[in-house]
């Protein structure tokens, strides 16, 4: 394919329809560098458009109902900044080193759509929505319908995410946890995202989400069914039977990195965790 | 993908023919000569290759060139001249945190924007702060120590 783009495009629609004419887009590239290792070492990359030029796809903007969140955003950012809700915080910190998380973005981390991608159980709990360009212009739609399987999402050829959007929330517990086996530097074995609205010590309303035991994001949407109306003692004394939910929701594999029954296990242990502290703190 | 990238380099405005999508560590270490930028595992797990983008720390082995341009790159020849690197390079000597020193480069790249932003981090900020170097020889407890002791000796130099 003959391309004549420029490689640093400064608007969205230079870099869509340089995409359209086959180029690569590069954000942080921390995905891009592993997974093309050999073409870049033997000088065989695709053509790439690096997108750190494109204004729109910067900074944070926070109105009245929305945060938007722009695609280059990194993780080391989203880990401090005051208008992000914890959740989001704590799971973009998961990411990689520190080093790697100061060029990392969240739209590369949602774009790359791996089951293991830190971010995404925390924005389909959050009802994140992405913010998708091209020539033509915006359109939107629900990050868990973006992402159609594993590395695989709804753009088309012309398309390139130009922001994450997050309602205002009114979630006021949040749970996170990641298990890899160390700290930094590690792909997720299993992590738990929840967002829960309690009130009158109920749980009225709640998101749970699952990352690394199944093709995608496993959403619950029936083990928060169950729980809505629970209050807090009932939501304990049903732990194991919610427990046994998770096993049969989750859709682990064995790799090599663990075994779907390990998976199985701690993804339910998560829960119970998850559990025992929102019944524990007021 | 041959064309003219411009950046600032240690202080100084550069350019380079080189094509885009060759790694930033490979033009440092290739046509700058800048050594000290260690290569370890080539893919963002080691540290080894830590400069400073635009003050972050960051790998270069993960950085294309196209994506290093207008920016402003320190390496560790660049933190040489500083008075800032006498202090960190005798606190690792003094800790004994130097055994092939392969890594130490990278340690020190961080540890320098550690003090920068943290004056006074403790164990746990620092061993935070460096999750991302590994160091195969000395076993981490030494670096952690010249961290702080160059945390205690650099008042206000950088």
């Amino acid at each position: 394919m003959v391309n004549n783009h420029d490689p640093h495009p400064t608007t969205a629609r230079e870099a869509c329809n340089a995409k359209r004419e086959g180029a690569t887009p590069y954000a942080g590239g921390t995905d891009f560098m592993v997974r093309h290792a050999k073409a870049v070492r033997t000088g065989q990359c695709p053509p790439l458009i690096f997108l750190d030029g494109v204004k729109e796809f910067h900074g944070i903007s926070t109105s009245e109902n929305t945060v938007r969140i722009g695609a280059l955003t990194t993780m080391a950012e989203l880990s401090i900044h005051a208008d992000i809700p914890q959740l989001l915080s704590r799971a973009c910190n998961c990411v990689g080193s520190p080093a790697l998380r100061n060029i990392a973005t969240i739209g590369g981390n949602v774009c790359t759509a791996s089951p293991a991608g830190d971010s995404l159980p925390a924005l389909y709990v959050l009802n994140a929505q992405v913010e998708i360009c091209s020539p033509e212009g915006c359109r939107l739609i629900p990050v868990c319908d973006f992402i159609t399987g594993p590395g695989r999402t709804a753009l088309e050829a012309d398309e390139l995410l130009s922001a994450v959007i997050l309602p205002t929330t009114e979630f006021n517990k949040f749970y996170h946890r990641k298990v890899s086996p160390r700290v930094a530097n590690a792909i997720t074995k299993v992590s738990l995202a929840v967002a829960a609205t309690m009130k009158n010590n109920r749980v009225e309303g709640i998101r749970i989400a699952y990352g690394s035991v199944g093709p995608t994001i496993i959403d619950c949407p029936e083990i928060g069914a169950t729980c809505i109306g629970l209050s807090v003692a009932e939501l304990a004394a049903n732990s194991p039977e919610l427990m046994t939910m998770v096993e049969t929701t989750v859709k682990p594999i064995d790799d090599h990195r663990s075994s779907a029954q390990y998976r199985r296990s701690i993804a339910a242990n998560l829960l119970a965790e998850c559990i025992k502290k929102v019944t524990s703190t007021p | 993908m041959t064309t003219q990238t411009s950046f600032t380099l240690n202080g100084k405005p550069i350019s380079t023919k080189a094509p885009l999508d060759i790694r930033l560590v490979d033009v440092l270490r290739g046509e700058f000569q800048l050594t000290g930028t260690k290569e370890g595992c080539g893919e963002g797990e080691c540290g080894a290759c830590m400069v400073l983008l635009n003050g972050k720390p960051t790998l270069s082995c993960l950085v294309l060139l196209g994506a290093a341009k207008d920016k402003d790159i320190i390496t560790i020849e660049g933190l040489r001249t500083t008075p800032g690197f006498a202090i960190l390079s005798q606190a690792f000597n003094d800790a004994g945190a130097v055994q092939c020193g392969f890594c130490t480069p990278g340690m020190i790249m961080t540890t320098y924007a550690l003090l920068r932003d943290n004056p006074t981090p403790d164990d746990d900020a620092i061993r935070t702060a460096m999750a991302g170097n590994l160091c195969r020889c000395t076993g981490y407890t030494m670096i952690v120590e010249a961290v702080l002791l160059a945390a205690e000796r650099r008042g206000e130099t950088w």
